[in-house]
């Protein structure tokens, strides 16, 4: 009973949602708000059971109950975590500037190092291919190594796109980020699609039955 | 010729929304069940996950929302199926809010299928699989694994204590995992924590599945062999779980698995006449620009 | 001024450095430790981060409220899917759970609700919402995929394999089609976005070591 009405609830705010389509209306707006609403109150919620109940309240009864002193270190986080909320305090706010700066100096330092060992070195190892004897594979490595090279070419805007190096370089760069932009809008389509076909199906099957 | 471009130039989007629409519910009625054939991705993503021997741990990490569930929870179907197929022990958490909450739906359906295509096996919670819930914090929750997964995930998505269960008996810390299926929404996930962290720091394996739409750049990533794996998006979803379908049989009990790929073939239809229709759409408004761009260069 | 922007620069750079040399460090040095101490507290620090973004929206919409802004109603519907949505999922529970009737619990009215409103509310609100890109991106298309040039030409071109490449229809009509789309995705397209991802990637250190040093303070609202 309580899955049907479920249902019959999903199958009103998907028709309110698409009614978006025709134009802005009332019934949009009210889902729309709706939405945010409750994804927020999610997300308070899966804060609190996940991550403050079990990481912060059950160290802190442990820590009072048998006296262990290392359970108390959560404090730390904790006292960090409430000073972040004092920016919406306006006389306090100044208080948040501390526990920002700790993540956002530990985030950069670390996401230095991770970007570094990701997406630079292996990149650029992962680069250096074998392009001699012109077998298949070979020729792809090529074709990889002047296209990173080339589109590299054209990012590099201290020098202007002339000559043999620069400008025929720029050129084909411009032609290999082309297809990787036409490729991405390709794959893009899909990922909408599905979604749409999801809904369809919700609505079709599950809620109309006219699905077999 | 002029009352046609001018009705193209003109054309209420409604009309091309209303042409989708009718497409997607045609289709969905009617479908032509067209042939799948399975890609070079797919196939060497059934190999990965045929490198898991019994008894094995793994992490399904659902870095999720339901918006990009409609591509991801079928790769995830399929990679769960296979897993349960090779006698695997799962742990399934999130980096995303959402995302346990998605694994918990994933999984029962998973298990309901698995357990009717095999009687004789039954898939125990905390024995076989588990779902630790979320953490906050993204690549400093990975940083604390490679130490101790126990101390940052104390309990499971219930709250119940994680050391409880047979499953963690030898799970101390990341090392312990063989490998990692991030299935990603987005880049928080796969490519900004499990990647440089799990993968780069702690040398863990990782193979990935994303939605179409971030695919075009996790292909970099298998090139340079930083991924053991990619499912990119919903086609190679769908050819997993046809190539789990089609040859296997199960090394015991010697039954093919048989997973749902009715539904597939119909949402890969859809696909298909959508990804047709857009694509008329685009070549009328091409023949529109180059006849308005010929007739005003006559006058 | 010491508290407003001395003392955030300090830690944020004691915290970069540190992080920096953690990543570094070797398990079991004292340095490891205390790297991943850190890391543990940034992650609890995260989770009041996300309070902090709840709180401010609720702030917001209050506001609004109180100005009698034209969308208050609208505010008023978010701030009331907010709270319900929060009480049930704080008290009990997120993930459904078996109620037994035979020892009924004082907090079992709570439970299940805020899964029951994941289910058929926020996930069939959020899948549409997204769906509803589908039929723009059709639309868009139409007006503006022109093949005005060589470049739009050859972008035009390869979004034509790709999306035939990548359904079964493309394959009925040409099964080329998916081994072309396959090349131009793992070679073409591989080239290309590795030399975007290098180019963001230098980009993304060098404004991390901005921030190290104290020469980024937008984060400390660019005082």
């Amino acid at each position: 009973m309580s899955e049907m009405i479920g249902i019959n609830i999903a199958a009103i705010l998907t028709l309110a949602i698409y009614s978006f389509l025709y134009k802005d209306n009332f019934l949009y707006k009210t889902a729309e708000y709706m939405f945010v609403g409750t994804s927020a109150g999610y997300l308070l919620s899966v804060a609190y059971n996940n991550v403050i109940f079990p990481n912060v309240y059950l160290p802190l009864q442990r820590g009072v109950k048998t006296g262990d002193a290392s359970e108390f270190l959560v404090l730390i986080p904790t006292i960090l975590g409430l000073m972040m909320l004092t920016m919406l305090i306006p006389s306090l706010s100044v208080l948040s500037r501390i526990p920002i700066s700790y993540v956002v100096g530990f985030g950069a330092g670390a996401g230095a190092m991770a970007v570094i060992q990701t997406d630079i070195v292996p990149q650029i190892n992962a680069t250096i291919m074998p392009i001699l004897p012109l077998t298949f594979a070979n020729i792809n490595n090529l074709i990889v190594v002047i296209g990173v090279v080339c589109s590299l070419i054209y990012f590099f805007f201290s020098t202007e796109h002339k000559g043999l190096v620069f400008g025929t370089g720029s050129q084909i760069g411009i032609i290999f980020l082309m297809i990787t932009f036409g490729a991405q809008f390709g794959t893009t389509i899909m990922g909408r699609v599905q979604l749409l076909i999801n809904r369809g199906y919700f609505l079709l099957g599950d809620w109309l039955h006219l699905i077999k | 010729m002029g009352k046609v471009l001018e009705f193209f130039k003109t054309l209420d989007r409604r009309i091309i929304f209303l042409f989708i629409a009718i497409a997607v519910v045609i289709t969905l009625i009617n479908p032509m069940y067209l042939e799948i054939n399975i890609s070079k991705n797919a196939r060497t993503y059934i190999k990965v996950l045929d490198s898991i021997n019994e008894n094995e741990t793994v992490i399904v990490s659902f870095d999720y929302a339901a918006s990009g569930e409609p591509e991801l929870k079928p790769m995830a179907y399929g990679i769960l199926y296979r897993l349960f197929q090779r006698k695997a022990k799962v742990i399934m958490m999130g980096f995303w809010d959402q995302g346990p909450s998605l694994a918990d739906n994933t999984v029962k359906q998973v298990i309901e299928r698995f357990e009717k295509d095999y009687p004789d096996r039954k898939i125990v919670y905390g024995k076989d699989y588990i779902n630790i819930g979320y953490k906050a914090g993204g690549f400093t929750v990975i940083i604390n694994m490679s130490k101790a997964i126990k101390e940052i995930f104390t309990a499971d998505k219930d709250g119940a204590p994680i050391s409880d269960f047979e499953i963690m008996n030898k799970i101390d810390k990341l090392s312990d995992i063989k490998m990692v299926f991030a299935l990603t929404g987005g880049n928080n996930g796969l490519l900004d924590i499990w990647l440089p962290f799990a993968r780069q720091q702690y040398g863990i394996p990782v193979a990935g599945g994303c939605t179409s739409v971030s695919a075009p750049q996790f292909y970099q990533y298998m090139n340079s062999g930083q991924l053991s794996g990619l499912l990119d998006g919903f086609k190679t979803a769908a050819e997993l779980l046809k190539a789990i379908e089609l040859p296997y049989t199960d090394p015991e009990t010697k039954k093919p698995a048989n997973l749902l790929t009715k539904e597939v073939h119909k949402i890969a239809d859809v696909q298909s006449i959508v990804h047709l229709i857009i694509m008329i759409f685009i070549i009328i408004g091409n023949v529109t620009y180059l006849y308005e761009k010929k007739y005003s260069k006559q006058q | 001024m010491f508290l407003r922007k001395t003392l955030p620069l300090l830690i944020c750079f004691f915290c970069g450095v540190f992080a920096i040399v953690g990543f570094f460090s070797a398990e079991g040095t004292a340095i490891n430790t205390y790297y991943e101490k850190l890391a543990k507290w940034n992650s609890i620090i995260a989770a009041f981060a996300m309070l902090l973004g709840v709180g401010n929206l609720i702030r917001v919409n209050f506001i609004k409220i109180t100005r009698n802004h034209h969308d208050k109603i609208y505010c008023a519907i978010l701030i009331a899917s907010l709270l319900i949505t929060a009480t049930f999922g704080i008290l009990g529970g997120v993930y459904p759970t078996k109620i037994d009737p035979a020892n009924p619990q004082l907090m079992d009215f709570f439970k299940n609700k805020c899964a029951y409103i994941f289910e058929y509310m926020m996930k069939p609100m959020q899948s549409t919402m997204f769906s509803l890109l589908a039929f723009f991106v059709a639309s868009a298309a139409f007006r503006a995929f022109r093949a005005k040039s060589f470049e739009a030409t050859i972008l035009l071109v390869t979004a034509f394999i790709v999306m035939l490449g990548r359904v079964p229809i493309g394959t009925s009509i040409w099964p080329g089609f998916a081994g072309i789309s396959e090349w131009i995705l793992s070679t073409v397209n591989m080239a290309g976005s590795r030399a975007i991802t290098l180019g963001a990637a230098v980009g993304a250190t060098a404004a991390c070591l901005k921030i190290i040093l104290g020469l980024e303070t937008r984060y400390l609202g660019g005082e």
